[in-house]
């Protein structure tokens, strides 16, 4: 049993430290609203080989475990800088997985440059956590897919370059099994995003389709094979879903309002303070279990929704128990208490909901089909 | 930048998965493999020295590399199997420099240890300690008294004071009692989803509705993280961190609430047999309530702990041979 990070691992957090001094206040984190430096703080980790850390070397990447990825995106959540670019994560090590030599040459680069931003294009109206029912569907006409329908809840894509899209190529009831990825391009003509104010003050589009244009070559994988890929690009990115530090920030600011506002001498503060803080422990905890379970997919998944649920719960009790300390002062727009109520609601729906997450956890966990 | 062996292991040392086999063992042995054998164990001195046998005491008393990580696995398989008697209570004396430490160890006296006038597992005991706001002491039985947990606990009284830092005394109960309570958790989980898996209503198995289901995963959830806290606090003892106190408390809270969590699902999922007297669920959860009750208690800890202790398992401050703080 072994709780430390190795020579190398800490040499490179203390490379990461280092590059963010000049980013901090970069502040987009918990609201992405500056773009042009968001795009330029991802050309400047592209600049160090850092979208590409889990790469395979062969496909222009470090070819470093999950570990050096979620060091450098822990550090960036408690810095509040950025998250992690649906680009290089997601959609990059898709195509590594799945894609042709072409679509390899065409698109890896400008994604491990940070020369790309993806926005993400798979609920519906009528399908959210069941995505297997989604009916945006492409049809496959003289090299071209045309592509109607509209997605919903893809955030930023009013700031991307291209959407990364799940669409139904099989039969209308083909379900999971009728489904294929697209790149599209977020300017396509007959394509239109219409954004929604969340109340952290992010976008969500949803983005309509009439007879949009998609070349066959940006197609990635087989088509109707889409079901298969997704779900091995996400155990990809699990290390990296919720940093635990996202959750230290979350209470070192509660807590320092707090304490500022001198209401630990409240000893009902205090303790829900103290809970708080073990809080934030179990989460590292959790991320811990995701880091080590990589061996044993049952075990992954387990461990990583679990890990989402309890780091979202907590982030969760943090940003209410400040409400619940007593002091008006945190409804004000300048008290963190503020920012973090509205922001934190959103987190237990975003990439898989707390039901889903709990539903996953009894089913391999403990065998119950809930 | 070419990769090391991976750093961060959760896979425990062989030794201490031998000596958790070997707890296994022993509680099927002389607690029997049903949880209907095992609730009605009830403490006596040849069941305490038995489990002496095994050498949980002795491993708990001696230091070494990884004493109290042993310490911890061994408690959290006699907490799955509801072990009676004052276990945390003698791991955290084990600590103390006292002439009577090799008789704890072989069994052959029972320590306890409170920090309130009301001490489980007193009536049984030889050696009564206390640690409250005043430090450590000895203490005496006024009498035995009847309590939620059945601990067999009596009302104590100061005796004289000792001498000795507390500090590391309530570390170890702290991590022990989280062990404990780590592993009667995991028992009630699995009580109860064995239960949700088989007894049907409606047509299906219950463990298909949700609400059955979700705080089962829940607590589950609530279970593998206080776990790991609590095999790191043992770890920090071990490493005789400046910081191991903080995380064990820390452990404690998590595994407190963890357990009794755990243990009120499996009372709501079995249902009214989950609520009998002689029911498989109440001997055991009952314990874990008075253990998370009475001094030192979940109440006192939470108004103790440092608000800094929320980057305790943070990897970098984990290097070998390091303290914190």
């Amino acid at each position: 049993m072994q709780l430390g990070y190795s020579d190398q691992e800490r040499a490179f957090q203390g490379e990461v430290l280092a590059f963010l001094e000049d980013w901090r206040g970069l502040d987009q984190y918990l609201h992405g609203e500056d773009f042009d430096r968001l795009r330029a703080f991802y050309q400047a980790l592209g600049a160090r080989n850092w979208l590409s850390l889990g790469w395979p070397i062969e496909d222009g990447g470090q070819g470093l475990p999950p570990i050096f990825e979620f060091l450098l995106w822990d550090e960036m959540a408690y810095a509040r800088v950025a998250r992690p670019p649906l680009s290089a994560g997601i959609v990059a090590k898709t195509i590594i997985r799945f894609g042709t030599r072409a679509q390899k040459a065409r698109w890896l680069e400008p994604i491990r440059t940070g020369q790309l931003m993806f926005s993400l294009g798979y609920s519906e109206p009528g399908a959210g956590s069941d995505l297997a029912g989604l009916r945006t569907r492409a049809e496959l006409r003289d090299g071209k897919y045309i592509v109607n329908g509209s997605k919903i809840w893809s955030s930023a894509a009013q700031e991307a370059d291209y959407l990364w899209l799940l669409c139904r190529t099989g039969e209308v009831n083909s379900r999971a099994a009728g489904l294929s990825l697209l790149i599209v391009d977020l300017k396509s003509p007959n394509l239109r995003i219409r954004p929604m104010a969340k109340m952290s003050g992010n976008i969500f589009c949803e983005i309509f389709f009439d007879d949009v244009e998609v070349p066959e070559d940006q197609r990635i994988g087989p088509e109707n094979g889409a079901w298969k890929m997704m779900n091995a690009s996400l155990a990809d990115e699990r290390h990296v879903q919720f940093p635990p530090k996202r959750v230290l920030a979350d209470y070192e600011s509660v807590r320092d309002w707090a304490l500022t506002q001198g209401l630990d001498r409240d000893p009902v503060v205090r303790e829900k303070l103290a809970e708080l803080a073990v809080g934030v422990l179990e989460c590292q905890a959790h991320a811990f279990r995701v880091l080590t379970a990589n061996h044993d997919p049952v075990l992954a998944s387990v461990a990583a929704a679990a890990n989402k649920r309890a780091c979202t719960d907590a982030i969760q009790a943090i940003a209410r128990a400040a409400m619940d300390f007593g002091a008006p002062m945190a409804l004000t727009q300048d008290a963190p208490t503020h920012l973090l109520w509205r922001q934190t609601t959103e987190e237990s729906l975003g990439g898989g909901t707390t039901e889903i997450m709990t539903s996953i956890v009894a089913r391999a966990g403990l065998g119950l089909k809930a | 930048m070419t990769p090391e062996n991976p750093s961060l292991s959760l896979t425990l040392p062989v030794e201490a998965r031998d000596f958790a086999d070997a707890a296994t063992r022993y509680c099927a042995r002389n607690l029997g493999a049903e949880p209907h054998d095992r609730q009605a164990v009830n403490f006596s001195r040849d069941l305490w020295r038995s489990m002496a046998e095994l050498g949980l005491l002795e491993i708990a008393a001696t230091p070494g590399d990884s004493a109290m990580l042993l310490t911890c696995v061994g408690l959290e398989v006699l907490g799955y199997h509801g072990f009676p008697g004052p276990l945390a209570q003698s791991v955290a004396v084990m600590g103390l420099s006292d002439a009577r430490q090799p008789a704890w160890a072989g069994g052959e006296r029972v320590p306890t240890l409170g920090g309130d006038v009301l001490t489980a597992w007193a009536a049984v005991a030889d050696d009564l300690f206390l640690i409250d706001g005043d430090g450590l002491s000895q203490a005496r039985l006024v009498g035995p008294i009847e309590t939620l947990g059945a601990t067999r606990a009596g009302l104590v009284e100061r005796a004289e004071p000792l001498a000795g830092e507390v500090g590391d005394v309530l570390a170890r109960y702290h991590m022990a009692i989280s062990a404990y309570g780590v592993g009667a958790g995991r028992f009630f989980i699995d009580l109860a989803a064995e239960h949700a898996r088989t007894r049907s209503q409606f047509g299906r198995p219950i463990g298909e509705f949700q609400a059955v289901a979700f705080p089962l995963a829940e607590s589950l959830i609530g279970l593998e993280a206080a776990q790991l806290m609590t095999r790191a606090a043992a770890m920090a003892l071990d490493a005789g961190r400046a910081d191991a106190a903080d995380l064990a408390g820390a452990a404690r809270l998590s595994s407190t609430r963890a357990a009794l969590k755990a243990g009120f699902a499996a009372h709501q999922t079995l249902g009214a047999y989950g609520v009998l007297d002689d029911g498989p669920v109440g001997w055991l959860s009952r314990r874990i309530q008075e253990y998370a009750t009475l001094a030192p208690s979940s109440r006192g800890l939470r108004a103790s702990l440092s608000l800094d202790v929320s980057r305790l398992l943070d990897p970098a401050l984990w290097r070998e041979g390091r303290q914190c703080n």
